[in-house]
């Protein structure tokens, strides 16, 4: 009979130790995997803050140009004409001039005040942030633009919305500083895949050999924080940038 | 009765009321262990009644293996509900395993005998499934203590019991085909049994609480 014992409970024993070393290997890899996770999680966080402070800066940029140059100008314009009416008799065309100009500052002025208002960039939704952006650009630099959204983006939590925006604003902003282009496209696909798509018909360059600036390592930098990638694709005339990760 | 065997049953209804007395805080998969504790108390009840009129309990595992593999099935793919593929897999698998036991029970194994070749795809199917669910909880980590997810224990729990019971069921009674009433292969099932309910128990109490 303990013959016949000896190999059961030998068997028994490895296999209760096999299971135990299981069950303890995969809390050890699971630890390291949490930790691995934790700092994820934090780099992810860390950059979503820092992209909100970025854009409150552009914002913060955006409207001292808008009172410099338009409003600014505005005032000056009115306070030309007010000067004009002293010297000249026919004022009524003045007068006109300056109502006009008047209205189009207290314009100006709301639109500021919105804009300092704004607590949440992304309250009426990303798509809408991303085209009121584009118009700005294309306003300033007079370009044309054409823009394709999938609404569904809408559905992507909004701190990763909040870093495609960014994107989208730090790809206009290197179009503007070195494309000389005359057309923008900006398209979204949100199917199986997240795609990016900003393409110019300016200058272009060829990724391999351009040096890469603070802009596009930000821009490679938070897509891999979306577990996505940046393609940099040149065309005969301009460039495609491509940010890409999976839905 | 044995004091031993009742005292185990005592427990199984015990899980069982707390989890029917929670029922409504459960998620899904937790909802469907409580039917699983169901089934097998149920299992438990018919064997008793068999025994004392026909003098045999087979029959009844010959029923309970299918429905447990399908307990276990419908657990595991709402624990990975978000994940469509997975949860393709896992049917997948419960099928093949389900048409095994049912060939096994027609034709190698009749009601008249014990399925111990279902017993071994039942444990199979399960050491299977906690495998994949081991593999996923790596890929997938979240930030909560590994000791505070209801998914661990349960997990664990499976892997310990049917790891032991594949042993039991395939090693021993292949080792001791001739011989019968070994009694110490009775002391670890006890054991293992007691182990999976007490860890069915702390999976449901962290349930639960969160």
């Amino acid at each position: 009979m303990m013959d016949k014992l000896i190999i059961p409970l030998f068997a028994g024993t490895v296999l209760l130790l096999l299971l135990l070393s299981f069950i303890v290997y995969f809390i050890f890899l699971y630890r390291k995997k949490q930790r691995d996770f934790e700092l994820e999680r934090q780099a992810f966080e860390q950059t979503v803050l820092q992209t909100k402070v970025e854009i409150q800066k552009e914002t913060q940029q955006q409207i001292a140009m808008e009172l410099h140059d338009n409003l600014g100008q505005m005032a000056s314009f009115l306070k030309l004409n007010l000067n004009l009416m002293t010297k000249t008799d026919d004022v009524s065309e003045l007068i006109q001039e300056s109502k006009t100009v008047s209205q189009d500052l207290i314009n100006g002025i709301k639109s500021v005040s919105r804009s300092l208002n704004q607590t949440d960039l992304l309250s009426e939704g990303l798509s809408v942030a991303i085209r009121n952006e584009l118009s700005r650009y294309s306003q300033k630099l007079n370009f044309m633009t054409e823009c394709k959204i999938d609404p569904a983006i809408e559905s992507i939590n909004k701190e990763k919305q909040l870093l495609i925006y960014r994107m989208v604003q730090e790809m206009l902003h290197n179009i503007q500083q070195h494309a000389q282009a005359s057309k923008v496209m900006v398209s979204i696909d949100y199917l199986t895949n997240f795609v990016l798509r900003v393409t110019d018909n300016g200058k272009g360059f060829e990724p391999k050999t351009v040096l890469y600036g603070a802009g596009l390592n930000n821009l490679k930098t938070r897509s891999k924080m979306l577990n996505g990638q940046l393609d940099i694709i040149p065309l005969p005339q301009g460039v495609t940038f491509e940010i890409t990760f999976s839905a | 009765m044995s004091p031993r065997y009742a005292f185990f049953l005592a427990f199984v209804l015990f899980v069982f009321i707390y989890g029917l007395f929670y029922f409504s805080r459960f998620s899904s998969p937790y909802r469907w262990l409580i039917g699983l504790l169901g089934a097998t108390l149920a299992t438990e009840a018919a064997t008793r009644i068999l025994f004392e009129q026909t003098g045999t309990t087979f029959p009844v595992y010959h029923f309970f293996i299918p429905v447990a593999l399908l307990f276990n099935a419908f657990i595991y793919a709402e624990i990975w509900a978000g994940r469509k593929s997975l949860k393709w897999l896992i049917y997948s698998i419960t099928v093949c395993f389900l048409i095994g036991t049912l060939v096994n029970s027609f034709t190698l194994q009749t009601l008249s005998t014990f399925p111990s070749n279902g017993i071994l795809l039942h444990c199979l199917q399960t050491i299977l499934l906690s495998l994949i669910t081991y593999s996923f909880m790596l890929r997938f980590p979240i930030s909560t203590p590994l000791r505070l997810q209801p998914v661990f224990w349960f997990n664990t729990g499976n892997f310990f019991f049917y790891g032991i019971n594949f042993f039991l069921f395939g090693f021993f009674n292949f080792y001791y085909k001739s011989e019968s009433g070994i009694d110490w292969t009775y002391e670890i099932n006890w054991y293992s049994n007691m182990i999976l309910y007490l860890l069915y128990f702390r999976t449901l109490y962290l349930e639960q609480k969160s």
